[in-house]
């Protein structure tokens, strides 16, 4: 899925979504994952997947914010090229880039039982985080848990940016 | 390399990554018409693809490849020792 935002006087607005399953990556085998971290994550986001519980499940959520974020740029750039500065756990967290200066590029993602969602949002200064606070708070159709329990975003929200895993929640 | 030894390998490769039936791949077997071509299997096919063939494919190339026909020719013209 993908939402895009054109250009404006001002410069680029660029919105992306991505959803993806958690099981993925589940037929393929190790040496197959680990070959496409290679290609596709930077070292440091390789050392953040290494850190999580489950390498597969955040290499996913990693791929899914890339993809989030590829959908939000001006122009097309592959996944290598997209560096983010991974937060958070594979349950929850934030990423930043700042790879295409002078946009800023803020990541948000969420995983439920079965799926990963990832929302990107691409801007010049500093309206790429705020921008995409408003959207989380206000659509709560970008919660992979919306039908059990609505708002789970902005819940997340309140509670800091960084994530935690769902026990956490308020 | 003859494309009529890479177009087996692709197949199997395709069909290995989108998890559909090798026999269901062939010329015409596209992310237009394949709904398990998604963003993740695109890159997991674009890894395998350079692991098989011991290739590395452009920015451009991994953009273009999105279908059987452009994979198998793609592929022929890396392993064409005259270009």
């Amino acid at each position: 899925m993908t939402l895009r935002a054109g250009n404006r006087p001002n410069g680029w607005l660029g919105v992306g979504l991505d959803v993806e399953q958690v099981s993925g990556l589940g037929r393929f085998d190790e040496a197959s994952v680990l070959r496409a971290g290679r290609r596709w994550l930077r070292p440091a986001e390789r050392a953040w997947c290494a850190a999580q519980p489950s390498f597969r499940e955040a290499m996913i959520v990693a791929l899914s914010c890339k993809e989030a974020v590829y959908k939000s740029l001006p122009s097309a750039r592959p996944a290598h090229e997209i560096a983010l500065t991974m937060h958070g756990s594979a349950a929850a967290g934030w990423a930043r880039s700042r790879a295409f200066a002078p946009l800023r590029i803020a990541v948000r993602w969420r995983t439920s039982k079965d799926r990963i969602v990832a929302l990107a949002v691409t801007a010049n200064g500093l309206e790429a985080r705020r921008i995409l606070g408003l959207l989380l708070r206000h659509y709560s159709a970008l919660d992979p848990d919306r039908e059990q329990s609505p708002g789970a975003w902005s819940r997340s929200r309140t509670r800091g940016l960084g994530g935690g895993d769902g026990d956490q929640r308020h | 390399m003859d494309p009529a030894e890479i177009a087996p390998r692709v197949r199997d490769l395709l069909a290995q990554v989108m998890d559909v039936p090798p026999a269901s791949v062939g010329p015409g077997f596209s992310s237009e018409s394949t709904a398990a071509w998604t963003s993740l299997n695109h890159l997991m096919l674009i890894s395998q693809l350079e692991d098989e063939f011991e290739v590395i494919f452009s920015n451009q190339e991994i953009r273009d490849l999105i279908s059987f026909d452009r994979i198998v020719e793609a592929v022929g013209r890396r392993l064409d020792p005259r270009t």
